[in-house]
């Protein structure tokens, strides 16, 4: 009866806190454009770095509380890149697509309403694949899936009085992660190069990533956001983050991503 | 006013956050001769699947080829140089490339020249009876009761209609020619499309070896081939491949891997090899170098880059040519008629 009793009252605490933290709930959702400018260096690719710009849609749907912040982004690019040298004859052109899945979850660390900056801790999940055909590559394409989870950071401040000006940024860090790229000497990943060629199925390719702690895998992003108020419901966002991914194996992978948008954000 | 010195104060911490990105990435090497040398070297020596099989001495060639350049050298002397050093390989999957204009082992002093032991006017005239017939890329004929199918290169694309209506052509029929003299090579796939109908149970025909490391015997385990029945029809009956010392590359692994059939002979002469599959390599001054990358073994050991020995080393022979025969083909069709009974 004792246990009974302790198990029940937990049970509507924990009700309730949702019930709290949902008459509280503010949804935020955007859609945004603007350009990405993303290097990529990989001896497996190319002894040479490869840089160039893509186009970039995004969509966003943040969930607040009185306690937390939830951010679920998808982002999507499609450009090419160059090697970067100053003169060559040679038609390096490289077509990519790419794409990726971003969320936080962090919880408000001084949760009053009426604090002018506000701090949040919490977790990041990111995800992100991409694909790379180059003329000189052959058939196959070269391609870097990843996903990560980590500590996460972040601000809020309003920039004038009234708030309609705000600015907040974001900072996430990986522990582990999940990586599938070309092996030393082909498109396949490392674990599957015995597996039987017809046998090979998109599957394996999944299954043949590696799981990689902070010493083999270093990933950092950062986000700024300017958000104004046009009207109640509807703000304009101007944002820059940033993605850095170090891939620490016999031939290092680097890959950086600098991403600036505009966005209509919907309350 | 505070807002926009924020603002301000932030763009201003933009340049930190992309600087720590410069420290850490590469800006590659530079661009002058001695630097696109070094690359070229390095990448070849570490990348290259053929060191050891061949007996190339990689070091030995540094400091031979090493001297030659300096930071002065025009582009088509640094072209020269590096085109002399890629003679060594021996191996028609090594060029240097620049857009367009690629170099080839057969421009080196090293290559071999050999009789092609074809004459297409003859195959022509007398097999196709000149009327060209073609399923796709795949020119074909029905001569005394065997299909013919003339396939000049593994570039041009076969889909599973071409072959599903060649197979349907030839069901019937006491065997099949498939000839790939002076066939350079192409797209891989297309073996198998061919292959898959000429197979009835699943069968090992290759091994594949990729690199793991930088040393010259950094190998992975092997990567199994196999052919599979695949389309509407099967052809049991007898097959004769016809090769030259042309059939490169895809070609020659064709040749190869039909080989391992039962009910399959190479006629002619060995192929040419080219057994790696090649990838290219970027250099500082935008050319690129392709390359052999992996290498490949039939499943009783043999090393296919040096080319498949024919069953029966056939050659045309001035009598036939003279008549407006192909001998490759007059003994194929004899050796066809040999199996049915």
């Amino acid at each position: 009866m004792h246990k009974a009793t302790t198990i029940l009252s937990a049970v509507i605490v924990f009700v309730l806190l949702q019930d709290v933290d949902a008459k509280e709930k503010h949804l935020f959702l955007s859609a945004a454009g603007g350009l990405s400018y993303v290097t990529l260096q990989d001896r497996n690719f190319s002894a040479m770095p490869y840089s160039g710009f893509s186009w970039l849609t995004s969509l966003r749907l943040t969930t607040e509380t009185a306690s937390y912040l939830d951010d679920l982004s998808v982002f999507f690019r499609d450009g090419r890149m160059v090697m970067d040298i100053t003169s060559g004859t040679a038609d390096q052109k490289t077509t990519f697509i790419a794409g990726n899945i971003h969320y936080t979850h962090v919880r408000k660390l001084n949760p009053d309403q009426m604090a002018k900056r506000q701090f949040f801790l919490g977790g990041n999940f990111n995800s992100s694949a991409g694909f790379y055909k180059r003329s000189h590559y052959g058939d196959n394409y070269y391609y870097v899936y990843k996903s990560s989870i980590g500590p996460a950071f972040a601000f809020r401040q309003p920039l004038i009085a009234n708030g309609r000006l705000q600015i907040d940024g974001r900072a996430g860090l990986s522990i582990v992660s999940y990586v599938i790229c070309p092996s030393y000497g082909s498109s396949l990943p490392e674990n599957i190069l015995d597996r039987p060629l017809s046998d090979i199925t998109a599957w394996d390719y999944i299954a043949g990533g590696k799981i990689l702690v902070l010493n083999k895998f270093q990933q950092i992003n950062c986000t700024t956001n300017l958000t104004y108020a046009l009207y109640k419901k509807v703000s304009l966002g101007l944002t820059y983050d940033w993605d850095f991914f170090h891939l620490k194996r016999g031939d290092d992978l680097f890959q950086a991503i600098h991403n600036a948008y505009v966005s209509i954000i919907f309350h | 006013m505070r807002a926009v010195n924020k603002i301000y104060g932030l763009i201003l911490l933009l340049p930190a956050v992309i600087s720590c990105e410069k420290a850490l990435l590469d800006n590659g090497p530079d661009n002058n001769p001695v630097s696109v040398f070094e690359v070229f070297w390095k990448e070849l020596d570490e990348r290259y699947a053929y060191f050891t099989m061949k007996d190339i001495r990689w070091d030995s060639l540094y400091q031979v080829y090493r001297p030659m350049i300096n930071e002065h050298m025009t582009k088509p002397e640094l072209w020269e140089v590096l085109q002399l050093m890629l003679c060594e390989f021996q191996d028609g999957h090594v060029n240097l490339v620049d857009g367009e204009t690629w170099s080839h082992w057969s421009d080196c002093d090293n290559c071999p020249r050999y009789p092609e032991y074809i004459d297409f006017n003859a195959i022509s005239r007398r097999y196709l009876m000149d009327t060209l017939k073609y399923s796709g890329p795949l020119i074909y004929s029905i001569y005394d009761s065997v299909g013919y199918i003339f396939y000049s290169s593994f570039t041009l694309d076969i889909s599973d209609g071409h072959m599903d209506f060649l197979m349907d052509q030839f069901k019937h029929l006491k065997g099949i020619i498939i000839d790939i003299r002076s066939n350079g090579g192409g797209d891989s796939e297309n073996i198998k499309r061919i292959q898959s109908r000429l197979v009835t149970t699943t069968t090992l025909v290759e091994n594949i070896y990729y690199k793991t490391g930088a040393g010259h015997d950094d190998f992975s385990a092997a990567q199994e081939v196999y052919a599979s029945p695949e389309g509407k029809t099967q052809f049991t009956g007898p097959v004769a491949v016809l090769t030259n010392r042309y059939s490169f590359s895809s070609a020659n692994m064709f040749a190869s891997r039909m080989s391992v059939l039962p009910n399959v002979v190479l006629i002619g002469d060995t192929t040419a090899g080219g057994g790696g599959k090649p990838r290219f390599f970027d250099l500082p001054n935008g050319w690129a170098v392709r390359y052999s990358s992996n290498y490949a073994l039939r499943p009783d050991g043999l090393n296919i880059e040096n080319g498949v020995p024919p069953d029966f080393r056939v050659t045309l022979w001035p009598m036939d040519k003279q008549a407006g025969r192909d001998t490759l083909i007059e003994f194929a069709l004899s050796w066809i008629k040999s199996q049915q009974q």
